[in-house]
């Protein structure tokens, strides 16, 4: 193959800069010309020491240097260029005339990609820099994939987080109907959740309060909980009468309007009450989710509920219905399986035999149990796990039935 | 993650090889088993010795499964360890699948 025809296949290759460290000022020019022609800029230097000046201003891709030089020799240099990793890939090629088997392994392992036999040839020089450029514009090409992938990897984590701040807007503000008390806490893991709570008024006066886990994380999960929070209001709890549905019956509902058609179902598991403020009765359906516990006021600690389906995974589930009561100064608390699946650095879960002693402990505090039981329970959580970053999304309802003064 | 083993011409038995049952490895079972579910003519065993976790994905491609093999005597469940057996019992999945306290009495279900 011809010079031209090799220098042709080369093309232009002005964006790609090279560095010429070579203390003969002969031989220095002249490669500066060729590499010109060859359509290449081009930077000079007389020594090792030099070219790092160089390297430190410009933004060279290509070293052809000298191995013999006074002062910073070419093994030097490439140890010096491979110390300081830069953000793109520095090719080195060492021009020596030496021959030894050892000469060659220390320059590659000083750093250099190549070498170039001296005395120099334009062709041999040629086919070198066709080789650099093959590499260098492999690892240009990957840095702008990467740099892309970067830049939307980013951009999805600034979308999570605006979603993230939208839900936590969605959910419920602690409130009171009569003389029940509201109160929710919700800790996501990973920017948005898969849990659930909210609570309202239904007609007649009494209240619906529910928490749900949607099965698995992310936006799935995200967009079902929002979905479950737009389709459960009071008028889904009603008859076309106007009578509200029993607890099991909206469950049931929910089930058949949530069903999951897909492969590996989408469903979750829920706790919805209706509690009628004026009694303190409530009546639940336990949809898969764990047991909540009733904090009775005078200390006694009572789980309730013997499971069931969860929601939107089989439609011929049915659902059940319980009751229980909860007297004036009586809390009904609500946990998602993060509570009781928190695990401890050893990873050990907590359990519900520990969150039980939690609760003890907490409840013969007595002066704060009356308060802000889930803050609390949470602090204990954040204790186990050495830490506030929650392997599951965290997430109580509290329904406190007030004392009279 | 499965160790399987032919008891005879209608019946595999698979043993999970891991502790953890849930988002991370949940797919690759689901793959795995559905592949199996095609090629056992009858049944298919599940042997849960291993697992002493299971979360929600987990259980999702479970019941996924079970549909897919259309009927609950074709996959069924044993050995389940005291903190996965709660689960079931909690979500009701101990009424949807046919499950077994050991190996041998999931396979001598079948003759009987």
């Amino acid at each position: 193959m011809s010079v031209n025809a090799l220098a042709e296949q080369t093309s232009i290759k002005s964006d790609i800069e090279v560095l010429i460290v070579e203390d003969s000022v002969h031989l220095r020019r002249l490669m500066g010309i060729w590499l010109e022609n060859l359509g290449y800029k081009v930077q000079l230097a007389s020594n090792g020491r030099e070219a790092l000046e160089v390297l430190a201003r410009s933004k060279i891709s290509l070293v052809i240097s000298d191995w013999m030089m006074p002062g910073m020799d070419g093994i030097e240099l490439c140890r010096e260029i491979r110390k300081n990793p830069q953000d793109h890939y520095i090719y080195i090629i060492l021009m020596t005339a030496r021959s030894f088997q050892a000469d060659f392994i220390e320059a590659l392992n000083a750093g250099a990609d190549d070498f170039a036999p001296k005395p120099l040839y334009h062709d041999h020089l040629v086919v070198r820099l066709r080789a650099a450029c093959r590499v260098i514009e492999l690892e240009r090409g990957l840095k702008a994939q990467h740099d892309r992938a970067k830049e939307l990897y980013q951009q999805m984590e600034n979308e999570l987080e605006a979603a993230a701040k939208l839900q936590i807007e969605l959910l419920p503000f602690d409130r009171k109907y009569g003389s029940i008390d509201v109160r929710s806490l919700l800790v996501p893991t990973s920017f948005i959740s898969g849990d659930c709570q909210n609570h309202f008024p239904l007609p007649g006066g009494r209240v619906l309060a529910y928490q749900a886990d949607i099965a698995g994380h992310g936006i799935r999960a995200a967009l079902l909980s929002v979905t479950l929070q737009r389709v459960l209001t009071p008028s889904f709890c009603c008859w076309k009468n106007g009578e509200v549905l029993k607890a099991e019956q909206i469950v049931d509902r929910l089930n058949d309007r949530l069903l999951s058609k897909t492969d590996t179902p989408e469903y979750f598991t829920m706790f919805l009450t209706i509690v009628d403020p004026a009694s303190g009765h409530v009546s639940y359906c336990q949809a898969g989710h764990p047991k909540p516990v009733l904090l009775h006021s005078q200390g006694a600690i009572e789980w309730i509920g013997d499971g069931g389906f969860p929601v939107g995974m089989l439609s011929e589930a049915d659902f059940e219905e319980g009751t229980c009561q909860i007297a004036p100064g009586d809390r009904l608390m609500i946990f998602s399986d993060g509570v009781t699946e928190c695990p401890a650095p050893s990873g050990e879960l907590l359990g519900s035999h520990r969150l039980t002693e939690i609760l003890n402990m907490l409840s013969m505090e007595k002066e704060a149990i009356g308060t802000n039981v889930e803050v609390q329970i949470l602090e204990h959580l954040k204790a186990w796990h050495g830490s506030d970053l929650f392997p599951d999304d965290v997430s109580m309802l509290s329904i406190y039935a007030v004392k009279e003064k | 993650m499965l160790v399987e083993k032919d008891i005879d011409s209608h019946t595999k038995l698979v043993t999970l090889d891991t502790q953890r049952l849930d988002v991370l490895n949940a797919g690759t079972l689901k793959r795995q088993i559905q592949s199996l579910i095609e090629e056992t003519p009858n049944r298919l065993v599940m042997d849960f010795h291993t697992v002493n976790f299971i979360d929600s994905s987990g259980l999702g491609v479970l019941v996924g499964l079970l549909k897919k093999a259309g009927a609950p005597d074709r996959l069924v469940i044993c050995n389940l360890q005291p903190p996965i057996a709660e689960i079931f019992g909690m979500t009701n999945m101990d009424r949807v699948f046919s499950i077994y306290p050991s190996v041998d009495e999931a396979l001598a279900a079948k003759a009987g």
